[in-house]
């Protein structure tokens, strides 16, 4: 058995599953390709692609666009994670036209023949649901703007610079060094109970898990994460190129 | 000369240094997302695990509601073969059956299209996995993957098209729709063994009501050692998992609330904003007949007013194994409508419900019942009826019902619907209605019935 597991990866019974999906697959697949295999290929094929190396990779592009546009706004930016209230109906509005493009832009051109019903609404009713998922979207970032915003246990949080807002930001030139999470903040209230992490081999894994007063020398060239960007004090002093 | 900081800052394809040297996607620390990991990726699955086996199900049950084995006539995907092995006979009741089958089908499968693809955004850094194939048990399970995500947006796809009405396959979507499904779940059936255990592990490793009462300040991304979707090098959260679960969640709110409408029928149909058959029915049927939808107007069928005037005649008769070679047709009596309207009338109030997943409310029909027809053609037990429209060219045109359905009481030709005449849209001068017959089944502009036994 363990040579057989040396040479397949995993027992034999997975290689028996294995064989009896695509069985099924290949008996299936048969009565498609016996239709029109070139057609159905392509098909089967493009949906692969065209979600996991097109659609996919245009969302993620869109989504760091607008974060690297705004990124070096701070001063202008509200500090609560407005980046979801424009996402949400983005998506949300996006999502309706993936689904429902061929009856938007009117391709089922036989539609009004065989229903005696007419493709004229949708590109309207799109619009209207589109208008107001963001309205919705603007009026919920106003409200959220003008409560005090409480943690979970109730307590007025700490206001900072920008860092909550949901922005992996950068400290703006006379700026006080942004921090990741708010507790790193001298103001924080405590440790509000996190869900016990893992630690990293050697370090603790959250600010709060290392001893606070006083501060551990840290050697200034290892990064403060592991596989994080380490930025310099210096910074405040000489800031960023114009192109960053 | 110290290189200043900023310079070693990461750019978007590069990143932080990683020790493995792959480039882009191929890097697991090219994933940032802090809250992508298998904690998420298992709940969006097990949503998922849910509503796919209904999907399936449903699926099934209306190509079985088709009656395919009955006939050729009906079968759209003769080359079956075994996987028709459980076909049965459609039953003709509860009346409701299938408008609530094939609406739960469409509306569901709508439903899930952003989970499904918040489900696969959170699982994408695998499709990059570095290596490609560790062993060969490994690559065959890479490979039945692609059987699962690539039949999975194909079934999707498709569907979505086709309650469009909009046609841009290479072949007959019933036979894209129907094969793909089996080689979707043929992935399915062989997914989910594997990864149930890595899901229950997942689930149990961060607790759920926890989860949902974590904001985004207390989120944290799960640690590396949790699978190859936690983030090695996260960035600082922009959402929180509960944020996303509820964004997903809301994506599929929103797309039911906007199309349940036509499957709900009635003054609800309206609120259908994005979905097919939203609108009261305008041209000619305007506000005679009701809330009542069709799928196949008079004008597309090719069907005049002469051909269904006077002069029309509904032929009855008797023969066998139609829609084959050996098929014998004889025929018998010839009835003018007013000859139909002279006999038994009976009244039935039944929905229509078509495959496309909208329905109509009960409507009241009113007509002979296709037992006397039966009874008139001279076949006392019938084992099938063979209805044929006047329709020239089109699907549907010709139809096999089975025993059980012509005879149930309730199984007319209809004469009447809504105390009023039939509309030539809706199949003047009679079409056939037979409780929880999928739509085209039932038969309009009905030339003749020749019956079996």
């Amino acid at each position: 058995m363990r040579w057989f597991r040396r040479w397949y990866g995993a027992n034999p019974l997975h290689l028996l599953a294995m064989v009896g999906c695509f069985a099924l697959a290949w008996y299936a697949g048969a009565g498609l390709l016996h239709a029109k295999a070139v057609g159905v290929v392509v098909w089967f094929a493009g949906a692969v692609v065209g979600h996991d190396l097109i659609l996919m990779p245009l969302y993620a592009l869109a989504d760091k666009s607008v974060m690297v546009v705004f990124r070096h706004r701070p001063p202008k930016l509200p500090t609560v994670p407005w980046i979801n209230y424009l996402r949400v109906p983005v998506v949300l509005s996006g999502l309706l036209l993936l689904i429902w493009f061929p009856l938007i832009f009117r391709i089922p051109s036989r539609f009004p023949r065989t229903t005696d019903l007419s493709l004229d609404p949708y590109l309207g009713h799109w619009l209207v649901v589109t208008g107001a998922l963001f309205l919705l979207s603007a009026v919920a970032l106003a409200v959220r703007f003008r409560l005090p915003r409480t943690d979970a246990s109730g307590q007025q949080a700490p206001t900072h610079g920008g860092e909550v807002a949901g922005l992996p930001q950068r400290a703006a030139p006379g700026y006080p060094e942004q921090v990741r999470y708010p507790e790193q903040h001298p103001r924080y209230p405590g440790p509000p109970g996190y869900p016990e992490q893992p630690r990293y081999p050697g370090q603790p894994r959250y600010p709060e898990q290392r001893p606070r007063y006083p501060e551990q020398p840290r050697d200034p060239e290892q990064p403060r994460y592991p596989g994080q960007p380490q930025y310099s004090r210096d910074e405040r002093k000489s800031p960023p190129p114009d192109w960053w | 000369m110290r290189e200043p900081a900023h310079s070693r800052a990461p750019s978007l394809m590069t990143g932080p240094s990683d020790p493995s040297g792959l480039p882009g996607p191929f890097r697991r620390s090219f994933w940032h997302s802090s809250v992508r990991g298998p904690w998420l990726t298992s709940v969006l699955g097990l949503a998922l695990l849910v509503s796919v086996p209904v999907m399936f199900v449903t699926g099934l049950l209306s190509y079985a509601a088709y009656n395919p084995g009955l006939s050729p006539v009906n079968d759209e995907t003769p080359g079956k073969g075994l996987l028709g092995f459980y076909l049965f006979s459609w039953p003709t009741h509860p009346i409701w059956l299938y408008r609530v089958t094939q609406g739960v089908h469409v509306t569901l499968g709508l439903t899930l299209v952003p989970i499904l693809l918040f489900k696969l955004w959170s699982v994408l850094p695998k499709l990059f996995e570095w290596p490609p194939v560790r062993s060969l048990s490994h690559m065959l399970e890479r490979a039945s993957l692609f059987l699962l995500v690539g039949g999975a947006v194909f079934e999707f796809v498709t569907g979505i098209l086709n309650i469009q009405t909009w046609y841009p396959f290479p072949t007959s979507f019933y036979t894209m729709h129907l094969y793909g499904a089996w080689v979707f779940i043929a992935g399915f059936v062989i997914h989910v063994p594997l990864k149930l255990p890595v899901m229950t592990r997942a689930l149990r490793s961060r607790g759920f009501w926890r989860e949902l009462r974590t904001n985004l300040a207390q989120t944290r991304p799960e640690p590396p050692e949790a699978g190859y979707l936690a983030p090695v090098s996260p960035a600082t959260p922009t959402i929180s998992r509960r944020g996303v679960l509820a964004f997903a969640g809301a994506g599929s709110a929103l797309i039911a609330l906007l199309s349940v409408g036509q499957s709900l029928g009635g003054p609800l149909r309206r609120t259908a904003l994005l979905a097919p058959h939203n609108q009261p029915v305008s041209g000619p049927d305007a506000g005679t007949v009701g809330d009542f939808q069709v799928n196949n107007t008079a004008r597309n069928a090719g069907i005049t007013r002469a051909e269904t005037g006077e002069s029309w005649r509904l032929t009855l008769g008797t023969g066998s194994e139609f829609g084959t070679d050996g098929q014998t047709i004889h025929a018998g009596a010839k009835l003018s409508r007013a000859d139909l309207l002279r006999m038994d009338q009976h009244t039935a109030s039944l929905p229509i419900a078509c495959v496309e997943g909208w329905s109509t409310d009960n409507q009241t029909w009113t007509g002979v019942r296709l037992r006397d027809l039966a009874a008139l053609a001279g076949v006392t037990h019938p084992s099938t009826v063979f209805v044929q429209s006047l329709q020239h060219g089109g699907g549907f045109g010709r139809t096999v019902l089975s025993a059980e359905q012509i005879m149930d009481p309730d199984s007319l030709l209809a004469l009447h619907v809504n105390d009023a005449d039939l509309s030539l849209d809706h199949g003047y001068p009679a079409r056939v209605i037979v409780p929880d017959n999928p739509g085209v089944h039932n038969t309009k502009w009905v030339a003749s019935l020749i019956f079996g036994s």
